[in-house]
């Protein structure tokens, strides 16, 4: 029902939106851009902006830490994305029980996500030590003899994704309130059906919450892709590189080398490639995303 | 009957033993963060997990080391404008992307997802330049202000995805009955999305809270710092005082955790299509 | 090659429209700009400073402004702290943006960078003209590291020599005496092992020497061995990141923190346990080398400890490396004459004395840590250390980053056991200096 009163209407809901899009976004965004083919040894102040063109992007194509750092980051978000939102939908669906206590048990999963993800960071560094960590002396009861998991470069990078695992409380609290959105009638009926409660799950919680799904998808995408404080905190790239996320890398060149025209471009790279895959996504969920309130493709 | 009742507890002793492995795991590392705000010095690097002696005091010199509640209110005075701008904004542009069809609305939608895939360390300067220009620098503005401007792709991204899953029904109805897009928005649509709303206030409080990047570089006068600002100073640069880094995380956490307890019910009600169409 | 500043001209166009936006009652915030009083003889110039830290009310100094302001009746100075975790970042952030203080801190590592950079104005022809105000006050060494190519940038605010620091419990327990002028590092290494105890499962629980990997220690001991990871200059590591002397002094450095019989924790170790100053607090650690500022920590805890000379080398030598920190000015300040005066102010005998007085500092002046010297008996040694002070490779080029770089991944591929000392440093040399040439 596309009319132009509607259509008016819908630009008026947006206004405020784009007008932040205009005023605060949309400058620094182009800035950079620029920068991307500029040489700006950022503390000698903005004057000393020069147009290099494409040099940027042929010196990163030769920079071995670039690939290092794309794999690193590859590796992350290809494992993380997809691990994280399995076990915040199993988390968020036993929290969403009816039972007493359950807000006892919500306030504990959520705290996590209340620390700063500096303090978080010191804390895993101490759990995390080889010999005096609560981690090892754990394994220690099972007989199993713990590795040195931020010192060793073929664990490193596990380790940083087995932590996050602890801080999904804000996506168990994003699929809390999508699970809230399932009215209650289409479990009744479906338990009317005869239905148990793995059909129940596939046939009704899965496609109900499909938009909040494909939300955490992409926000999951965007985030692993710059992961950043936990490893400029705990491994600061090391061992060997072995953590080296491509937003480390990036912040090492802007604000260790001072090169902000080479950071520049690349933070456009990893923009394209956050694109890509935030693309493939919406392309695809017109095949698994399901919308109650309307039958509109993404 | 009686087989049903019976597998239902047997659910019910796995889903709780599930739950309390799980809060277990979440506890331990927390319950060391408040044992260490406890401690001296000296015992923080000892094996024991309970203070000899509880340093209380910690908590003491963490709160009058610095001007905290100078802190707190400055943090407070930035706080409160900026849920009510995200919140509110958020919800308007979120309906709007939800709700109406218009020209470019694909597009848009794209741009909205793209202004976040730019890494902060790169927009952070020039944006530092352009509060520069208008004077903004070393006031709560460039803190403030953004947060009306839509509050924020993520949230706005969450709320349509929301708003999309509520049934068309509800709102075609009451415009059929007259009902303004207005009044639709404000007496349908944001009383049905509490629990997104509720959520995104709860990232925007602790988002404010915890942001430490932000108030370093706009604010240059200490009187006008914020509490993460403030609290940062056991970060010294050459040492951890961990004992009152730890009391500092734990006085900042509080808060956080007090005002999720509270909000959180709005998690357990659920929606009921039926009392929704009623109200 | 022509200067371009397209991007200017984006941000001009949105601050326009921010600017009709503004309702013009925020205050101009640039640094020192007169916007009022123009042309009179009585203007106000306005200044700014920054530190890191000093966050708290009784800052020393915030107390210096306040009286600089009293003093100065046509100077209004504000002091603006930072919080130490971002302050590199706010600093960085602020020169891009040519709103930076115009007076502001720099540690010793950054001296060469920021002059390299020609982000800090030399002094030398402000002191000329100013008869009032002569550098010999200062102690000589002080002034020298602020001087880089002939040229005065930097003056001193307070500064932390290296020296060795010791346990007394763990060498009483030990009954080892203490550190003594005499000391080689062959000499510490074998306290160490006495001192370094494990338990019944063969776990290292108390460890004789810190063998950091913090790099001034390291450039000490490699000094004491004839030789260093770079030429004089930074202009070339071949030969000296691998040579015979340095691969023989690192084999043994390394030595210290691996295999069954190490004196040192790991870097990681230290780090999970509280960094140094803490495992020396709680009898973990026995004996270290590092700056003055640790004794801030040791003092809040009851441990027992003194401070020594840094072991000499084989042949008696001696080495040693002040970190310091020292006022510089902005070079694109807008009133720097002014910022001069708060530069003395700041650096001058009477702040010298202030802080001092607060208790965590020793006086950069001669006068002042004269009778520090005649009073003090755990700072006798860290002062007496200054006298042997070298400028390390960061103080001497600002190819330092590549050099320390590399030299820092080939420590950390060998302590993995990924190479050994002479193939990863002789790797590192040849990257250095391909770096260097590009």
């Amino acid at each position: 029902m596309r009319n132009s009163r509607s259509e008016r209407a819908g630009y008026l809901f947006i206004l405020p939106w784009f007008l932040g899009l205009l005023i605060f976004t949309l400058g620094p965004m182009l800035f950079s851009l620029v920068l991307s083919f500029s040489k700006w040894d950022i503390i000698t102040g903005i004057g000393s902006i020069e147009f290099v063109g494409l040099d940027n992007f042929k010196a990163i194509f030769h920079d071995e830490l670039f690939y290092q750092s794309l794999k690193v980051t590859f590796i992350f978000a290809l494992v993380s994305v997809p691990l994280y939102q399995v076990v915040s939908i199993l988390i968020a669906l036993l929290l969403n029980m009816r039972t007493r206590g359950m807000k006892i048990f919500r306030m504990i999963y959520f705290m996590p996500s209340v620390i700063p993800a500096v303090a978080v960071s010191m804390m895993w560094i101490m759990i995390f030590n080889p010999e005096y960590g609560i981690l090892n002396r754990a394994l220690e009861w099972f007989g199993i003899d713990g590795p040195a998991w931020l010192q060793d470069p073929s664990y490193a990078l596990g380790a940083l994704i087995v932590m996050g695992i602890w801080g999904v409380g804000n996506t168990i609290i994003i699929y809390l309130s999508g699970l809230q959105g399932v009215p209650d009638e289409l479990y009744e009926a479906a338990q009317l059906d005869g239905a148990g409660p793995i059909r129940r799950f596939m046939s009704v919680t899965v496609p109900m919450i499909s938009p909040t799904i494909f939300f955490n998808l992409i926000m999951g995408i965007i985030g692993g892709f710059q992961y950043f404080t936990q490893a400029f905190v705990m491994t600061n790239g090391g061992p060997l590189n072995s953590t080296l996320f491509y937003n480390l890398y990036l912040y090492n060149k802007a604000f260790v080398s001072y090169e902000m025209g080479y950071a520049s471009a690349l933070s456009w790279i990893l923009f394209a490639i956050i694109m890509i895959f935030t693309l493939i996504v919406i392309r695809s969920s017109s095949m698994w995303v399901y919308y109650n309130g309307d039958d509109e493709r993404d | 009957m009686h087989t049903i009742h019976h597998k239902w507890s047997l659910a019910r002793i796995i889903t709780l033993l599930l739950l309390l492995t799980g809060a277990a795991i979440v506890l331990v590392p927390l319950l060391w963060t408040v044992s260490t705000s406890l401690k001296s010095p000296a015992e923080v690097f000892q094996d024991s997990f309970i203070p000899k002696i509880w340093h209380w005091d910690n908590y003491k010199n963490a709160v009058t080391a610095v001007p905290f509640f100078l802190f707190l209110k400055n943090t407070v005075l930035i706080l409160i404008p900026v849920m009510i701008g995200t919140v509110f904004s958020s919800a308007l542009c979120g309906y709007g992307f939800a709700r109406f069809k218009f020209r470019g609305k694909k597009f848009l939608f794209l741009v909205l997802l793209a202004t976040m895939m730019l890494p902060g360390q790169v927009t952070m300067i020039p944006m530092f330049i352009m509060f520069k220009e208008v004077g903004w620098v070393d006031t709560f503005l460039p803190l403030i202000i953004p947060a009306f401007f839509g509050g924020g792709a993520f949230n706005i991204f969450l709320i349509r995805q929301f708003m999309r899953g509520i049934p068309k029904d509800l709102d075609e109805a009451a415009f059929m009955d007259g009902a303004s897009r207005w009044s639709i928005f404000t007496r349908i649509m944001l009383p049905l999305s509490k629990p997104p709303l509720i959520a995104v206030s709860i990232f925007t409080f602790m988002g404010v809270w915890n942001d430490f990047q932000g108030p370093l570089i706009y604010l240059n006068t200490n009187t006008k710092y914020t509490l993460a600002l403030g609290l940062s100073m056991f970060k010294g640069l050459y040492n951890v005082e961990w004992n009152m880094l730890m009391a500092a995380t734990v006085l900042i956490m509080l808060p956080a955790i007090i005002v999720f307890f509270f909000l959180q019910k709005y998690f357990i009600e659920g929606i009921s299509l039926s009392s929704a169409m009623k109200g | 090659m022509k200067k371009w500043s397209a991007g200017l001209a984006f941000i001009l166009m949105f601050s326009v429209v921010l600017s009709a936006c503004s309702s013009g009652t925020s205050k101009e915030a640039g640094s020192g700009k007169d916007d009022k009083n123009d042309g009179g003889t009585d203007k106000v110039v306005e200044l700014k400073f920054t530190t890191w830290g000093e966050l708290t009310a009784d800052s020393v100094e915030k107390k210096l402004a306040d009286q600089f302001n009293d003093s100065h009746p046509n100077i209004k100075v504000t002091f603006e702290p930072v919080p130490g975790d971002g302050y590199g970042t706010k600093l960085t952030t602020s020169l891009a943006a040519g709103q930076a203080p115009d007076v502001f801190l720099i540690g010793e590592g950054d001296y060469f960078k920021y002059v390299d950079k020609g982000v800090v104005e030399p002094l030398d022809d402000y002191l000329k003209s100013d008869s009032s105000f002569k550098t010999d006050i200062f102690q000589p060494d002080l002034i020298n590291m602020g001087k880089i190519n002939d040229k005065l940038y930097y003056l001193p605010k307070d500064f932390n020599p290296l020296a060795l620091w010791y346990n007394k419990r763990m060498f009483d327990e030990a009954k080892i005496p203490y550190p003594d002028a005499k000391w080689t590092w062959d000499d510490m290494i074998s306290a160490a092992k006495k001192l370094t105890k494990k338990d019944d499962k063969g776990k290292v629980k108390e460890f004789g020497f810190n063998a950091t990997k913090w790099e001034y220690p390291i450039y000490i001991y490699l000094w004491l061995n004839g030789t260093d990871i770079g030429n004089e200059d930074g202009t070339k590591a071949e030969g000296f990141m691998n040579s015979d002397k340095t691969v023989a002094a690192m084999e043994k450095y390394v030595a210290m923190t691996k295999g069954d019989d190490r004196v040192s924790p790991t870097p990681q170790d230290t780090e999970t346990l509280g960094g140094d100053s803490s495992m020396f607090m709680t009898d973990k650690l026995a004996m270290m080398v590092t700056g003055r500022w640790v004794k801030g920590d040791l003092d809040k805890s009851d441990v027992q400890y003194g401070s020594a000379l840094i072991p000499t080398g084989e042949g008696g030598e001696r080495a040693s490396i002040i970190a310091a920190a020292g006022w510089a000015m902005n070079a694109n300040g807008k009133h720097k004459k002014e910022a001069f005066e708060l530069m003395k102010w700041l650096s001058g005998t009477e702040a010298q004395k202030a802080r001092s007085e607060k208790g965590q500092v020793l006086p950069a002046t001669v006068a002042e840590l004269d009778q520090v010297k005649s009073k003090e008996v755990v700072d006798k040694p860290v002062i007496e250390m200054m006298d042997y002070a070298k400028k390390p490779i960061s103080m001497r080029s600002a190819n330092a980053p590549i050099f320390t770089e590399e030299f820092n991944k080939a420590i950390e591929k060998v302590l993995l056991d990924k190479s050994t000392v002479k193939d990863a440093l002789d790797e590192a040399a040849k990257t250095v200096d391909s770096k260097i040439k590009k």
